[in-house]
């Protein structure tokens, strides 16, 4: 049986809504993903596709084949007989990250704003393994839990009208890459090489939620010949 | 194959299928026709899969050069079109040969009309959908000088079996549901958003309509994590700004989803531009 109270509703008529306590947990997030995963194996005929968020799945199923009363007590079936296993299979990615002023246009203001000295903002800032909660807002864009508290900057008054793919950046308590070039209001500290989302590849991107990301310092010598794949770091024993 | 040139592109002309199914795990939005009741129709016409990749025009449709001969059919909003400066009948089947010069004109009772093409239109799919997607394929809609390509058929006799109006939504309610947040609104709030006649902002595209008037702020602020959000979603941002989201909207979401407009609601909205006004009713269950 799940360990919460889960509610589940309708979004609209090819959607419905699966919904934990509404908080940020590795508790919740980790059945919330596990049971996505059992589900879509389950009634791979009805789901055709799901995404989760922090507290919250949402499942698109097929509705010429199944009507929403009859999937949500499936649904709430299979949650009551659910057995979460917490299995190991999460992967841990190093991504290198180049903190040149030049590249991070607003890493010196922000040292500045926290008091802090580049080296320790660095520090602070790669030391962190962070939890991929989802993937969502853009294509590849993920939302990483664990910023260090001193590090969290409010977005910027006026957002940019073009930041380049591959910013890294802060924006209150989060911390993220942008997948593509867009208009955003991050505070932007670095760069990366690292692709988050290639059209061209299956799958497009290879993170999932439920991994973990580290980031790595890189010289700006190092950044130009950066690769455009993560590093695989091996399982960590601590989980 | 069969081969159309765009000499004027129209105010947005894209191909648009059914929607993605695939890929909201990565981000990727749905896409697909803002009204895929129409598009289905004019695949139906042409006696194609109902599903199949169509031509949503918006406003005011293109001018093709035909380099090949073909047959197309119209679905959606009531649209003038010209087959060599003369004014054709736009309800059956329209049948081209090299050299013709189509011209679509104005829409009028709506505001997206479809053409679909015998055997369908060949296009590069991305994630199982032809919907452009934003910061990914080269352009959202076409421009001069492009090219659509399209499966050859033997020419169909030009009929008139099929000569009938469109017909699209009557001047109805857009029909929805309360969304996930809606039992967190004020009771003035919860009136507000069924008695109101709301217009949408001349800022509308296919990710989002913005409505007027505001509606009556939130007295209590109530955090919400990140979280799902659909085409169709009505989100309720701290100012009291109402926005509809559209097909090619974001897969995640930080306002309030107060409402979820219904398929039909949908394609009703996809026939409307910023101006046009409306009431919501709650779908009658």
């Amino acid at each position: 049986m799940g360990a919460f109270d889960i509610k589940i509703e309708r979004l609209g008529t090819d959607f419905l809504l699966i919904s934990w306590p509404n908080k940020i947990s590795v508790e919740i997030s980790e059945e919330l993903l596990a049971f996505e995963k059992a589900i879509t194996q389950q009634f791979h005929d009805f789901i055709l596709v799901s995404n989760p968020a922090y507290a919250s799945l949402c499942i698109h199923y097929h509705r010429e084949k199944i009507n929403f009363t009859t999937i949500k007590n499936k649904l709430l079936e299979a949650y009551r007989t659910f057995v979460f296993n917490r299995v190991e299979n999460k992967k841990y990615w190093e991504i290198p990250v180049c903190y040149d002023p030049e590249l991070g246009p607003d890493f010196l203001a922000c040292c500045e704003q926290k008091m802090l000295t580049p080296e320790t903002f660095i520090s602070l800032h790669t030391e962190p393994y962070y939890r991929i909660y989802f993937i969502g807002f853009l294509p590849g864009f993920l939302y990483l839990g664990g910023l260090n508290q001193q590090l969290f900057i409010p977005r910027k008054a006026t957002p940019r009208p073009k930041v380049p793919k591959g910013a890294v950046g802060i924006a209150g308590s989060q911390t993220g890459i942008y997948p593509q070039a867009s208009p955003g209001g991050w505070q932007l500290i670095g760069q990366t090489k690292v692709s988050l989302f290639d059209a061209d590849q299956q799958p497009p991107t290879l993170f999932q939620a439920g991994d973990y990301i580290k980031f790595t310092a890189i010289s700006r010598a190092d950044f130009a010949k950066a690769s455009h794949l993560p590093v695989l770091k091996n399982r960590r024993s601590d989980g | 194959m069969g081969k159309l040139e765009f000499i004027k592109p129209g105010l947005f002309t894209s191909l648009q299928d059914q929607g993605r199914k695939t890929g909201r795990h990565w981000g990727l939005p749905q896409g697909g026709a803002m009204d895929r009741w129409s598009a289905r129709r004019a695949n139906l016409k042409i006696n194609n899969a109902p599903g199949l990749p169509v031509l949503e025009m918006t406003g005011t449709g293109p001018t093709l050069l035909c380099h090949t001969s073909g047959q197309l059919a119209l679905a959606g909003a009531e649209m003038a079109v010209f087959k060599n400066e003369i004014n054709i009948h736009p309800y059956g089947i329209i049948n081209f040969k090299k050299g013709d010069i189509l011209k679509f004109g104005i829409t009028k009772g709506g505001f997206r009309t479809y053409i679909s093409i015998k055997n369908g239109f060949i296009t590069k799919k991305l994630f199982e959908s032809v919907s452009p997607v934003a910061g990914i394929s080269a352009s959202m809609r076409f421009k001069k000088g492009e090219m659509l390509y399209f499966n050859d058929s033997p020419a169909l006799p030009e009929t008139n079996a099929r000569l009938k109006k469109l017909t699209l939504f009557p001047e109805a309610p857009i029909k929805m549901i309360p969304g996930p947040e809606y039992h967190l609104l004020t009771r003035a709030q919860q009136t507000f958003l069924t008695h109101t006649r709301f217009t949408i902002a001349p800022n509308a595209t296919r990710m989002a309509y913005p409505l007027l008037p505001n509606a009556p702020t939130l007295k209590n602020t109530f955090s919400l994590l990140t979280s799902p959000v659909v085409p169709g979603v009505v989100q309720l941002t701290p100012d009291g700004q109402l926005i509809v989201l559209m097909r090619d909207a974001q897969t995640t979401g930080g306002y309030p989803r107060v409402l979820v407009v219904t398929e039909t609601g949908m394609n009703q909205l996809g026939q409307m531009r910023g101006g046009d006004t409306f009431f919501f009713g709650y779908e009658s269950a």
